[in-house]
């Protein structure tokens, strides 16, 4: 397994140097929109180009073909790829903490607040992987990339349609509590970690089964 | 002779395409081409070897170990190079040994260095700026540094210059000298399975019509011309191809030197491989 994480790194690796530039100039332009926590938006829609660069890149030189008659079975395949998920999200986690830790600091804001926001965004990108991966597998690397645009599109369609529904009943005002309640955040940031881990993991099995039946 | 690889019954169903029971034992230490035309069912019946693919029923037996489907330790055995299959391009040749050494349990990175200066390809270069060949030979060092016991390549050659070719054949050789090593070579290019076979199997439509000795094919079988009227004298036991032509008829017979009896005023040539192949491809089946 150590072996497939190490030629996925060495494939993002061609393209470090701009994903740091990127971070950079989004941590700048957070700091001029005085909105810290756009790093940690912004990493999603990153990481989840980087996913979609490395099944393309597999696909592209028929990867898939020589890894099937490798010894290392297709279960240590799939488990590969999703170990880095999670590595690359803890990583950028602690990226993103940093990063707009330091902004918040810089702006006069709360750290911690905008700290703890910032890493909650990074606590959707598991689940966006979870959602986009099996799709992938099933369906090829294009499919995957409708897959990811409509991913951006549906909860933008589905908070307005909520906002109008929701107004003025229990779940509105709970929601209220929430953003109001000084552990607000906290809860949000675990229901989402929760959430990531359960995406993630019927996600991996659905790899499994569907990875386990593919001929190359 | 004991079998590096022994396949029983192989089946493996397409819409438009089966292999259909295929029986090949590939004896240790010899190098076997498996030759055919395209979509004969080379790649189809390596892919099967190699779990690739699954097959519909059969028995493939490697080193006397029955395959299981989800046991791929043997795999460590087999070195392969893929024609269809390479690697990641954005890579070099160092992070390429590094990929395979986590893979690999016998991965031997001194031998692979050695492979790589023998074979002057740049450690650090991209492989998008290696020419076909020189992928190839990267393939083949990946395939030589784990200690196979098997190689397996899958049109390793096509689209490679003769001189290349003839590198790659060479190394073939060399690895052939130790007897616990075994090659099978898929290739239409005859004149390289001429060079280095011992056995040559032929594949068509899915299914395998032989396996013989090369020196036993080249001694053994003949093609003979002639005329129309002299081919309708003929009594057409022993002869399995005929190819109508023009100028004459020419034939294919399994057992040069008795049919030359039989007909000693016939022309019989021996044949080289390709002849015997392009008439079991394209000849009218006759017995």
């Amino acid at each position: 397994m150590k072996g497939l994480i190490l030629k996925d790194i060495y494939s993002i690796r061609i393209t470090q140097k701009t994903y740091v530039l990127l971070f950079l100039f989004l941590c700048v332009f957070g700091y001029l929109m005085k909105s810290p926590g756009y790093v940690g938006t912004m990493c999603i829609v990153v990481f989840a180009t980087v996913v979609l660069s490395l099944f393309n890149a597999d696909q592209y030189y028929h990867w898939d073909t020589y890894a099937a008659a490798l010894p290392l079975g297709k279960r240590i395949i799939v488990r590969a790829r999703y170990m880095l998920i999670i590595v690359m999200t803890l990583g950028l986690a602690v990226f993103t903490a940093i990063m707009t830790g330091a902004t918040a600091a810089l702006l006069g804001m709360s750290v911690s607040e905008q700290v703890i926001s910032s890493v909650s965004m990074c606590m959707i990108i598991p689940i966006f992987s979870g959602i986009i991966i099996p799709v992938i597998y099933k369906l090829g690397v294009e499919k995957g990339r409708v897959i990811f645009m409509m991913l951006f599109l549906i909860p933008f369609l589905v908070l307005t349609l909520l906002k109008d529904l929701i107004r003025g009943t229990a779940v509105e005002k709970l929601l209220v509590n929430l953003q109001q309640n000084p552990n607000g955040q906290v809860i949000i940031a675990g229901i989402l970690l929760a959430v990531s881990i359960l995406v993630l993991a019927v996600s991996y099995m659905i790899s499994i089964r569907i990875y386990s039946n593919k001929e190359f | 002779m004991e079998a590096a690889i022994r396949i029983e019954g192989l089946v493996k169903n397409y819409e438009k395409f089966s292999l259909d029971h295929i029986n090949l034992e590939i004896p240790k230490g010899s190098i076997v081409g498996l030759v055919g035309a395209n979509g004969a069912g080379k790649t189809t019946l390596i892919k099967c070897i190699l779990g690739i693919i699954k097959r519909d029923a059969g028995e493939i037996y490697v080193d006397g170990e029955k395959l299981e489907e989800k046991n791929d330790n043997w795999k460590n055995q087999v070195g392969m190079v893929l024609a269809e299959a390479n690697f990641h391009e954005t890579m070099n040749a160092v992070q390429i040994g590094r990929i395979m050494e986590n893979i690999f349990s016998q991965w031997d990175a001194g031998l692979y260095e050695t492979y790589l200066n023998d074979f002057k390809l740049e450690h650090k270069k991209l492989i998008k700026d290696y020419s076909r060949g020189m992928k190839m030979k990267l393939q083949i060092a990946v395939a030589l540094s784990h200690r196979a016991k098997i190689l397996i390549f899958d049109e390793a050659t096509s689209g490679l210059d003769p001189l290349v070719r003839d590198d790659l054949l060479d190394i073939l050789l060399e690895y052939i000298q130790d007897e616990a090593h075994t090659v099978l070579l898929s290739s239409h290019i005859i004149s390289d399975l001429e060079k280095v076979s011992d056995y040559i199997a032929f594949i068509q439509n899915g299914r395998l019509l032989f396996v013989e000795n090369k020196d036993e094919i080249l001694y053994r079988y003949g093609v003979g011309k002639c005329s129309k009227e002299d081919y309708s004298t003929l009594d057409k036991e022993g002869i399995l191809r005929l190819k109508r032509g023009v100028l004459g008829y020419e034939f294919l017979v399994q057992d040069r030197q008795a049919f030359m009896r039989r007909y000693p005023d016939m022309v019989v040539d021996a044949p080289d491989i390709e002849d015997v192949l392009l008439l079991l491809e394209k000849g009218e089946v006759v017995s």
